[in-house]
């Protein structure tokens, strides 16, 4: 008996260990969609929203249908004149066309073709299902064995969470019914944005993102980061977790704004340099002087970025420049 | 050379060159006149340094930084010398020096240098090394810490006022004068003389007394014409710590009239003296350590322990020594026994102590309650209370000291008695409207009376050739005026709020007021175009750190002022409402009961929030529910409900607060009444109020004249009116 209430103790101290952990999101919370945030929280964030709006992140896709019409004029960017698919099977835009832009017909297939934004060409693509390879990381609340989103775009709640419980808490809980990633972790943080800034598959192999993961869970339990080599793409989070600058929490939001618009490139809230000796400049006073003390002489236009984060990796490696 | 580290060296050198005038003065060397020249320009030095300062905007100095910006129209950049704690003790030094100066310059009848004064003028440079200690621990010339600003912080925008200009230099010239009977008291009493020095002493207390007295005046007529709250004093510890020196130079200058007439008070009157210079330099404490910062309103910042510290020296360094002097002299200063004619005139002068105690013990309540438990601070109503209580009973003591010939000591006691039981009753016992009325009257009565025989006793003063005498009786008509217009436009005070569309104009019992276009300045301020039956003024209103600005305008009438205080802008009909709040718009009561949610797990569609709120008009009540919807661009559309003939809707949500904006409107549909903004505005008579400024006008001119040197010998000796 006596056995049996110990046992009994423990249990209940463990389920509340793990129900407190994982509290950032409490279970059975729905998504609610972006415009519900909005209708509650715009008069406090105007600016947020209204950069939002046109940020590239609130059009990562793009439903074409009659009530849409403004928008998809706005945003497609592809000469359907010279695709080898018709403008009629486009049931979606992918991405707002910042570099490039893919279609998708109404079954969720990829067209054959994508368009290459600067270069004004199309190149070939295979014709994946996106239900597996894109979409959770171009909607909000996407589950791919429903094929279904809530909001098209990265929303309010791919970083927040779902809203419902938020929604429904009284007020001296809803600080509890959200997740904040500010107030997290660093790691947890940075796993937010990695979701989809990784390069890698589900842990079952069935996609290529994390399905299941919510905002302060464990990013491992649901994805296997690759072996990434060239050019970075959306392999931010896999470079950033093998660096010190992790270990030592200097994360995505250390550097980058998740929210308005600072008019620096990719959203730093400074330019990189300034990012990069905020930290630095005890041992590094400023790009010359650097640059001679390696032997290597930089372009007139060199950032810090320009040796240590070559095409757009994120491993800030100190040899690069060395190599080269 | 930086002016950070030129200032520096200046605030040291002006140390050193103080405490070697000190000690040589002290000496009685030759060399002193040299030093204090030497001294006094590196504060001129110091202080144009800092000018140049602000003028240039040097923001490489953390005062400059700190109390103007770029921005500043000159004269304000200039006025920046006194906002904050470092400049003014510059100033204050300064002025200091040159009371110095002036206590030492007096020469006796055979023009030879006067003994007790060159000692009083040693006794005040101590003061001088005291300041200057204060400059250095906290200099005006320290640098910016890390990054140099772009601008400054900018002058606090109450201060930006032409006021700002003058009203400080009067007040700090006021307070360093008073620091001369202090000095001269202690002077004398070192050599065993109790009488000598109240002659020079009565002098520099009335210059003092008068200077100080204007200061708060232009301190008041400020607050009253630039902050919209419509008083002229509000009891702050700021201007208590004004106040009490005041009414310790007023206390000193009665018993200087008590000793003159028999050589009574003599030990009162010194006691009195010192503490003129405590209370001073515990004002300044008290306002300027930061120890008030939860009761007052305008305490400045609190600049550290060192720089406390440092004034609490200075406030107990003089107490000290000038208790060791009481303690060792006085038995060479006997007491002399009160002659019965100054019998009134005494109790007066105690009931000026009293008034000083008690508001003394009102602005320390914070500090002395914290030695026994929880700081309080006291409220107005024991200011109001205790000090009307106290002057109708000085001023019946007046009356007594000044009664008609033939009455008998005994009539008069029996008058106070009388009035002193109905004041009693009506003052601290307001509660029943007949005893507050019977108060009021009374006291109405005694300071009116008071007013007419101070201007009797000036009138006979100026036939037998007396100036003194007419001095003394303009200065009792001044105060007598001034209560009285206090009393007036406090309790004689009416007040209306209204509604005034712009453009339009809405009628009050005192004229017609309207508003203009409002126009928004450069610097984001609305100026409102006001007019009273036609007659414009400019009114301003802002939104700073320190809160909501807003200048009234003032019209001046024969019976008083119509003082108009804009209160904010206003959409009619436009509420915030917190969960369970309920409001009056456009006629109905309306209650927020709770946030509605649509739409949220519908797969498409449009999110709406509403407010679920209980309206009702009087006969029905009813429950609506308008909503915010937000469209696929995230926009906000409001839908509106309508409810009889009128329309509710969902101005926004204030999800931090728990709020929602409601406006209801006559209409429904397209027929929506279409009301533009309104301007909230509090119109107040104020009757009698330009007695107070005509009073404040009197009574420092009456100083003034009291301050005119006699004629001739013969002019000292005084008539009494008895």
């Amino acid at each position: 008996m006596k056995r049996a209430l110990t046992l009994g103790w423990a249990v209940a101290a463990v389920t509340i260990a793990v129900a407190a952990l994982h509290a950032a999101v409490p279970d059975g919370a729905k998504y609610s969609g972006t415009r519900m945030c909005v209708a509650c929280h715009r008069a406090k964030h105007k600016d947020i929203v209204n950069s939002y709006i046109k940020s590239p992140m609130a059009n990562a896709l793009i439903e074409v249908n009659d009530d849409n019409e403004e928008k998809v004029t706005q945003y497609l960017k592809g000469d359907f004149k010279t695709a080898p698919f018709k403008q009629d099977d486009v049931a979606f835009i992918l991405a707002s066309g910042v570099h490039q832009q893919a279609y998708l017909d109404k079954d969720m297939k990829v067209l054959p073709a994508k368009w290459l934004v600067a270069d004004k060409k199309w190149v070939e693509t295979p014709a994946v299902d996106a239900t597996k390879e894109c979409l959770y990381c171009h909607s909000t609340g996407f589950v791919a064995a429903d094929k279904k989103y809530k909001t098209a775009g990265v929303g309010c709640e791919m970083c927040h969470g779902p809203g419902s419980a938020h929604i429904s808490a009284p007020a001296d809980k809803k600080l509890d019914t959200v997740a904040r990633p500010g107030e997290m972790d660093p790691k947890a943080s940075a796993a937010i944005c990695g979701q989809c800034h990784s390069r890698g598959r589900s842990v079952d192999g069935a996609t290529a993102f994390p399905q299941g993961f919510l905002p302060g869970g464990d990013f491992n339990k649901f994805f296997k980061h690759d072996e990434v080599k060239g050019p970075g793409l959306n392999q931010q989070f896999t470079d950033l977790v093998k660096t010190k600058h992790y270990e030592k929490g200097v994360v995505c939001a250390t550097c980058h704004d998740p929210h308005g618009e600072t008019g620096n490139i990719a959203q730093l809230r400074k330019p990189i340099t300034e990012t990069c000796l905020d930290c630095h400049k005890a041992k590094i006073v400023d790009i010359p002087t650097h640059a001679k003390s390696k032997n290597v002489t930089p372009p007139a236009d060199a950032t810090c970025a320009t040796c240590h984060m070559p095409e757009g990796r994120h491993l800030f490696d100190k040899t690069v420049a060395d190599k080269k | 050379m930086q002016a950070s580290v030129l200032g520096q060296g200046l605030v040291y050198l002006a140390l050193i060159l103080s405490i070697l005038t000190l000690v040589t003065m002290a000496l009685r060397k030759r060399v002193a006149e040299t030093l204090w020249g030497l001294a006094t320009g590196t504060v001129v030095a110091a202080t144009m340094l800092l000018l140049g300062a602000l003028l240039r905007s040097d923001f490489r100095i953390d005062y400059v930084v700190g109390h103007t910006s770029r921005d500043l129209a000159w004269p304000y950049k200039m006025a920046a010398l006194w906002a904050g704690q470092e400049g003014t003790n510059l100033l204050w030094a300064f002025i200091t020096l040159w009371v110095v100066h002036s206590l030492w310059r007096t020469r006796d009848a055979a023009g030879q240098e006067d003994a007790l004064s060159a000692r009083a003028a040693t006794l005040a440079m101590a003061m001088v090394v005291g300041l200057m200690a204060l400059l250095v621990v906290r200099s005006p010339f320290a640098p910016v810490a890390g990054e140099l600003p772009a601008d400054g912080r900018g002058l606090n925008p109450l201060l930006e006022n032409p006021w700002m200009i003058i009203h400080p230099p009067v007040l700090f010239v006021g307070y360093s004068l008073l620091f001369a009977p202090t000095a001269l008291a202690m002077a004398g009493w070192w050599r065993g003389d109790g009488s000598t020095w109240v002659d020079l002493g009565r002098r520099y207390a009335l210059w003092g007394w008068v200077f100080l007295g204007a200061g708060m005046m232009l301190g008041g007529y400020w607050a009253y014409i630039t902050l919209g709250w419509g008083g002229f004093w509000a009891w702050d510890p700021v201007e208590n710590a004004s106040l009490v020196p005041w009414l310790v130079a007023t206390a000193l200058l009665h018993g200087f009239a008590v000793q003159r007439r028999g050589g009574a008070c003599a030990r009162l009157n010194y006691i009195i003296a010192l503490l003129g210079t405590v209370v001073i330099i515990f004002g300044a404490y008290l306002t300027r350590s930061g120890v008030l910062a939860d009761f007052s309103v305008h305490s400045f910042a609190d600049l550290g322990a060192a720089y406390n510290n440092a004034w609490l020296a200075l406030l107990f360094v003089p107490l000290v020594a000038g208790l060791a002097i009481f303690a060792a002299r006085r038995k060479q200063v006997p007491a002399q026994p009160m002659p019965d004619t100054v019998f009134w005139l005494h109790s007066g002068l105690w009931l000026v102590i009293a008034m000083a105690a008690l508001v003394w013990v009102g602005m320390s309540m914070p500090l002395l309650s914290k030695l026994v438990g929880e700081p309080f601070a006291v409220q107005m109503a024991y200011y109001n209370k205790t000090q009307t209580l106290l002057f109708a009973a000085s001023a019946v003591a007046l009356i007594a000291h000044l009664r008609p010939r033939g009455a008998g000591t005994w009539v008069a006691l029996s008058v106070v008695g009388i009035v002193a039981v109905g004041l009693l009753l009506g003052i601290m016992k307001p509660e029943t409207v007949r005893s507050a009325q019977v108060g009021l009257a009374l006291n109405a009565l005694v300071t009116g009376a008071m007013a007419a025989l101070g201007l009797v006793y000036a009138f006979r003063g100026q036939r037998a050739g007396q100036l003194r005498q007419v001095g003394t009786g303009l200065a009792h008509t001044g105060m007598a005026l001034v209560v009285l217009g206090a009393m007036l436009s406090v309790n004689g005070e009416r007040s209306q709020k209204l509604e005034v569309p712009v453009g339009g104009s809405q009628p009050t019992p005192w004229g017609k007021v309207g508003l203009g276009q409002p126009e928004e300045t450069k610097r984001g301020r609305l100026r409102l175009p006001l007019t009273l039956d036609g007659a414009k003024r400019l009114s301003e209103f802002f939104t700073t750190e320190q809160g909501q600005m807003r200048n009234p305008v003032v019209y001046h009438r024969v019976w008083g002022d119509v003082y108009v205080a804009p209160e904010g802008m206003n959409e009619p009909g436009l509420v915030k409402l917190a969960k369970g709040d309920t409001a009056q718009a456009d006629g109905v009561s309306v209650t927020f009961e709770q946030f509605k949610v649509d739409g949220m797990h519908a797969d498409a569609g449009d999110a709406r929030v509403g407010a679920q709120l209980k309206v009702e008009d009087g006969k029905t009540t009813s429950t609506v529910t308008p909503m915010l919807r937000i469209d696929r661009d995230m926009h906000k559309v409001s839908e509106a409900v309508t409810l009889g003939n009128r329309t509710i809707e969902l101005v926004d949500l204030d999800v931090d607060n728990h709020a929602v904006m409601i406006k209801v409107r006559q209409g429904t549909g397209k027929d929506v009444g279409q009301t533009g903004p309104q301007l909230l505005v509090q119109v107040t008579r104020k009757p009698g109020i330009q007695l107070v400024w005509l009073g404040t006008l009197v009574l420092l001119s009456g100083g003034l004249v009291a301050l005119r040197r006699p004629r001739a010998k013969g002019d000292e000796s005084v008539q009494q009116l008895s």
